[in-house]
């Protein structure tokens, strides 16, 4: 059965999976994953929620990643959250993909994907990719599950530190909402029948900010990446050294990472490709691949230094 | 346009672009129409359109677009489908878009195991449920069949024993797929789990339980070959001896499946006189036809093959499936139509695509660069039946010889079975494997012996009129003209060897048949009939089996009738869908019927043409040789004032015959090829050969090969329809640089399909996808209709190798496994030593 609640109350207390775009929810559910009731939020008042507020920038669960990649005010703001968005996916997926449901849809790992499988986020016994095919899985072993988390947004928004706002009006951080990645069922952990309603942003650096959002791919499109990284760097007045520095990467772990080490050890260096190149090593400190994911460790550092100068190309 | 299934998406994105950005750049046009996948195009010709919607061209709205080739009415002409527009606007049916009343729906319950055997099955409980009509299991329908006629190794539904994960167990017809679905769930299989057979090094040393225990005429088997084929011609180790520098090594090439976009379905319905129809979306009717008639036991003249438009194909549909048989058998049971449509991972269940290939190689050649012997060793991964299998291993060391002149050769071939999907036949069937092994070590050898890769092919290059060492005999071929045009247009001389490193140029060549002299089911009849009979109304229509798969056979065939006639093409109504009322032809595979069917209905239009003639020759009182043809209309050559409508001519023909007007042709096959065991395999009436150059950026850092352009010179003998020639061309090539740099079909160690989704498959989008630049070389074969052959496969083979040289000449790697993907660049770089 579906349902159109016609306001975000209704929606959290109607029981069933809630749909947004449907991008994934509707795979799921071709797939025999999913097969609980619908309840489709196409009519729920405030989800497109766009607003300039004083503790920054609200976007609303339901607006378009399309829209975000476009939006004049938040390619100026969040440069990097834009870029993420825009480059993501296909043009036909990002008209339909909602904010929320781009955070919180499924990983895409075929074994979870699979009918007739039984894998450890499924409730069975072991992950099956570790055992099985993962070559396009994680190179650090954050958890039972070796499924990279999908979710391009997550990885941005965290780099943000954006705020996940829910129909109680609690708010969440990325991290706490997505977990550790330690319980291989959670991809994330919003408490069943809760909403997300909307999202919010800081405001900017006011010193501004370098930032930049790339992916190593193969194929362009239509596909996820191999490893991805978003970037913010903050200079110094004189624009010779670097005052902070924020490196989130996907692709390469049940959740995304944060890059703490190096970002520290970006601090007080001149923004110079020397510095990049001798520091992005520094980004596969405790990588642990699986054996068919080794060549990732390679990919990761030309990735991290790649991002570190197209940031930088915002300063020239 | 090619088959037309994404026309629809491929419009509403175009226009979506266009409401935004009036004057798009290419890359926004392929960034716009990336979600959009398109397996039959490359893409090329639909960028090209929406330039010139954005350009506000002046699209005529008639069928032929340009001017004609000269001397000629219409052969040549830039022209539109007949099927086009109805395609683009979604007007004409495929399969799955047909609805008859009272229809069902059916599923397919399907193996969880590798390798099994099925001790027991309960359909009880899904009978039992509301909404299912009918259910049925492999002792149902258990005659063994195959496409190859002596190789009949699998059912319907399997009996003993499942052999892959995906092979079919039961088939349930409801309502609707719901309660198919539900039903599926309902069923009850008991299975005894043997170990599975997922290697070529397993199958060859056959220790556990066989993929099949008995052959197809009931003998033990204990061993997994499926079929050996060795041969040898020429001196070979003399050549090797008298050889100044020899590459030797092993290659290996992937498996890939056809992924036409449209899935595979069919409908069966029988009427109240037993009759079967059946619906599908299948490349070869008449085969198809044939497996109904001996599985179901009905004669012949009791089954109808109805085929609707088709969004793809590849060879992906070239033999019967469950699914049809299934249908057929669950309306039977029913009294019902009933209707199955694979899901996407269905038909990569089916698969019957590119073969797993390893090939120990080894080519010598002389300091000056001429080959003195080649020898290859191959092992096949057939999966878990025979399909086309005979073929493959035969094709796999007999499609060889040519486009260069190999004069000693030797090759072992052995294909093997595995607990895997079935192989078959996917474009370039057989070849495309070896071929990429031996180009690769043509530039291997030009590198060692100091001679430019494009001169070496030249040196050992066949010409129109050779006959290879192994007695295929080459009527036209244009290997010197493509291999200079595409030197030419990728500025090879000025850029090769020149280029920073990471950055790369490569060359390869390739041979390919028109068809084959020798059919599937030996037979005197003709490979392919074509009946053409007139209405006064003006038009004629041309009835012919062969299927139009999206390459446009239908077009070819009105174009071959409308030059013979002098008929505005408008007028030639081509009636291919149906065989109760079409003659035979065996079917769109080997790329047989541009060749095959063209010269039939050449043949048929000559007879109508003779008979309007002699009509219009008796009217006017004329010596016959006075009369002159088309475009258009007919006229009096030496008073060309005297002219009249087609249409009129045809009148006054039916008016001296006394009936209507009709004519057939036919394609006979004469034989062919070398006067040894297997010398009629691989022997074609024609062979078309390409060349490309493509141009190549590595990144050492993370591995990822970008294609930056791609040049294919093909020899087609002559482009009766140059956009259609060209279009193969194109989706050749973007087809080729898929499984050069994404694609792949593999299964886990269970034997788990490890590509089930198109997100899995990976094919190229537009963005991927990059400029091609097809060229067109003419060498009017003499055997051809009007000197036309083959371009629907030959231009896939040259691609990949072209790339991995490209890929060596970037950054010095050589890459012998396909795909080459940025884990085994990276791996590769890191060996060799290059960073
Ligand atoms: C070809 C392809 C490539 C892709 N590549 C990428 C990629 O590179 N990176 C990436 O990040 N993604 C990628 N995606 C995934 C895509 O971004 C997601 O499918 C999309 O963002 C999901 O958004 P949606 O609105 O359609 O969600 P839906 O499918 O509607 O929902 C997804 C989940 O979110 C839940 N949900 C949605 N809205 C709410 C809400 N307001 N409150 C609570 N729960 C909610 C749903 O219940 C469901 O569990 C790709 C997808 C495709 C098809
Ligand atoms: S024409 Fe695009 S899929 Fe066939």
């Amino acid at each position: 059965m579906i349902t159109f609640p016609k306001s975000i109350e209704a929606a959290a207390s109607s029981p069933g999976q809630r749909r947004a775009g449907g991008t994934d929810v509707q795979e799921l559910r071709h797939l025999g994953i999913r097969s609980d009731d619908l309840v489709d939020l196409r009519d729920c008042p405030g989800l497109d929620r766009f607003e300039q507020a004083e503790d920054g920038l609200h976007l609303g669960a339901g607006i378009s990643l399309t829209r975000i990649a476009q939006d004049a005010a938040v390619k100026e703001q969040y440069p990097a959250l834009a870029e993420a968005a825009g480059g993501l996916a296909t043009p036909q997926i990002r008209n339909r993909a909602s904010l929320a449901g781009s955070l919180l849809q499924e990983v895409r790992c075929w074994y979870y994907r699979h009918p007739d499988q039984q894998c450890a986020k499924k409730g069975g016994a072991v992950c099956l990719a570790r055992q099985g095919d993962h070559l396009y899985h994680s190179c650090f072993d954050t958890g039972v599950c070796v499924a990279p988390h999908p979710s391009t947004m997550a990885a941005a928004l965290w780099a943000y530190d954006a705020l996940v706002e829910l129909d109680d009006a609690s708010l969440l951080d990325i991290p706490t909402l997505l977990g550790d990645g330690t319980d291989p069922r959670r991809t994330h952990h919003l408490a069943p029948g809760r909403l997300v309603v909307a999202v919010h942003l800081p405001p900017p650096p006011p010193k501004g900010e370098l930032a930049a959002y790339g992916r190593a791919i193969s194929r362009a499109r239509a596909e996820w990446p191999l490893a991805e990284l978003v970037v913010r760097l903050g200079l110094d007045k004189k624009g010779e050294k670097i005052d902070w520095a924020r490196l989130v990467m996907g692709g390469v772990a049940n959740r995304p990472l944060r890059l703490s080490v190096l970002e520290e050890a970006l601090v007080g260096q001149p923004p110079t490709d020397e510095t990049f190149a001798r520091l992005a090593p520094m980004a596969i400190e405790g990588a642990k691949p699986l054996p068919m994911t080794g060549y990732k460790l390679r990919i990761i550092p030309g990735l991290v230094r790649e991002q570190l100068l197209r940031a930088m190309e915002g300063a020239a | 346009m090619q088959c037309g299934f994404c026309q629809p998406g491929m419009i509403l994105s175009a226009h979506a672009l266009l409401e935004k950005t009036a004057s798009p750049s290419r890359e926004e046009i392929t960034a716009a129409l990336g979600g959009n996948l398109c397996r039959c195009t490359g893409y090329t010709k639909i960028v090209e359109a929406v330039q010139r919607v954005a350009r506000s061209e002046d699209i005529s709205k008639g069928l032929v677009q340009g001017p004609p080739a000269e001397g000629f009415s219409i052969l040549g002409a830039r022209a539109r489908k007949p099927d086009g527009i109805g395609k683009a606007v979604g007007e004409l049916p495929y399969t799955d878009d047909i609805a008859l009343p009272r229809m069902l729906h059916g599923r397919i319950l399907r193996s969880p195991y590798a390798h099994a055997r099925i001790l027991s099955i309960d359909l009880s409980q899904a009978l039992a449920l509301p909404g299912v009509y009918a259910a049925v299991v492999g002792a149902d329908l258990p005659k063994a069949y195959c496409v190859i006629p002596w190789t009949p190794d699998e059912t319907a539904l399997c009996t003993d024993k499942v052999r892959y994960v995906g092979d079919g167990v039961a088939a349930v017809a409801a309502v609707d797929e719901e309660t198919a679905d539900a039903a599926l769930a309902l069923i009850k299989v008991e299975y005894e789990v043997l170990a599975p057979v997922l290697d070529l090094d397993t199958a060859e040393k056959a220790a556990g339980v066989p993929v099949h225990e008995r052959d197809w005429k009931g003998r033990p088997r204990l061993d997994n070959l499926c079929k050996e084929v060795a041969l040898s011609f020429g001196e070979v180790d003399e050549g090797f001896a008298a050889a100044a520098a020899v590459v030797e090594g092993e290659w290996f090439y992937e498996g890939s499946s056809h992924a036409p976009i449209e899935p595979h379905c069919a409908i069966g319905t029988w009427d109240a006189l037993g009759r079967l129809t059946l619906y599908s979306s299948t490349q070869v009717p008449h085969y198809l036809q044939r497996a109904l008639s001996e599985v179901l036991e009905v004669p012949l003249d009791r089954v109808r093959v109805v085929r609707p438009a088709i969004g793809g194909a590849f060879g992906g549909k070239s033999e019967p499936f469950d699914l049809e048989l299934c249908a057929a058998l669950l309306s039977k049971r029913a009294g019902r139509p009933v209707k199955i449509l694979y899901t996407r991972e269905e038909v990569f269940l089916a698969h019957r695509g590119r073969h797993p290939m390893e090939m120990k190689l080894r080519v010598g050649a002389s300091a000056d660069g001429k080959i003195t012997a080649v020898e290859n060793d191959l092992r096949l991964d057939g999966g878990a039946y025979h399909s086309f299998g005979m073929v493959t291993t035969w094709y796999s060391g007999q499609l060889l010889t040519g486009p260069v002149h190999l004069p000693a050769y030797r090759f072992r071939s052995r294909r093997f079975y595995t607990n895997k999907p079935c192989c078959g036949p996917k474009r370039g069937h057989g070849t495309v494997q070896p071929r990429f092994a031996l180009e690769c070590a043509l530039d291997e050898l030009s590198e060692k012996l100091g001679i430019d890769p494009i001169d070496l092919r030249r040196r050992n290059a066949l010409v129109s009129g050779d006959e290879t060492i192994n007695g295929q005999s080459i009527p036209s071929l244009g290997l010197l003209q493509c291999l200079e045009r595409v030197e030419t247009l990728s500025g090879w001389k000025e850029r090769r060897g020149k280029l920073p490193f990471g950055k790369g140029l490569g060359v390869a060549c390739s041979m390919y048949i028109s068809g084959t002299a020798y059919p599937i089911h030996p037979t005197e009849l003709p490979q392919s009939g074509v009946m053409l009979s007139a209405d006064r109304s003006g038009i004629v229509r041309v009835a012919c089996g062969a299927a139009d798969i999206g390459q446009g056979s239908d077009a070819m065939l009105m174009t071959v009738v409308s030059e013979v006639l002098g008929i505005d093409p408008d007028a030639v109504r081509v009636e291919s869908q149906d065989t109760d009322r079409a003659p035979v032809d065996l079917g769109s595979y080997s790329s047989r019927v541009t060749l095959m069917c063209g010269i039939a209905a050449q043949e048929a239009a000559m007879g109508m043409r003779q008979a309007m003639i002699s009509a219009l020759a008796g009217a006017w009182q004329v010596d016959e040789a006075r009369i002159g043809v088309g475009p258009g209309s007919w006229f009096d050559l030496q008073d060309p004032g005297r002219h009249v409508g087609v249409a009129e001519v045809l009148r006054l023909a039916e008016i001296a015959a006394g009936r209507p007007l009709v004519s057939a042709g036919g394609f006979r096959t004469r034989k062919l090829g070398g006067k040894y065991q297997g010398g009629t395999i691989g022997a074609s009436p024609a062979y078309s050969t390409t060349a490309h150059v493509a141009e190549v950026s590595v990144d050492p850092e993370t591995g990822i090969v970008t294609v930056d352009k791609l040049w294919a010179a093909h020899d087609c003998g002559r482009a009766l329809l140059p956009t259609l020639v060209e279009g193969q061309i194109e989706g050749s090539t973007a087809m080729g640089l898929g499984e050069a740099l994404f694609e792949a079909h593999t299964v886990d160690s269970r034997g788990l399909l490890a590509q089930p989704s198109l997100l899995e498959a990976c094919l190229g989008t537009s963005v991927e996808t990059p400029p091609i630049v097809a060229s067109i070389v003419e060498t009017i074969d003499p055997v051809g209709p009007f000197g036309a052959k083959e371009a629907g496969e030959g231009p896939l083979h040259s691609t990949i190798p072209a790339i991995a040289n490209a890929i060596h000449d970037a950054v010095g790697v050589r890459i012998r496994r396909t795909p080459f993907s940025p884990e085994r660049v990276l791996a590769a770089l890191k060996e060799q030593g290059r960073c």
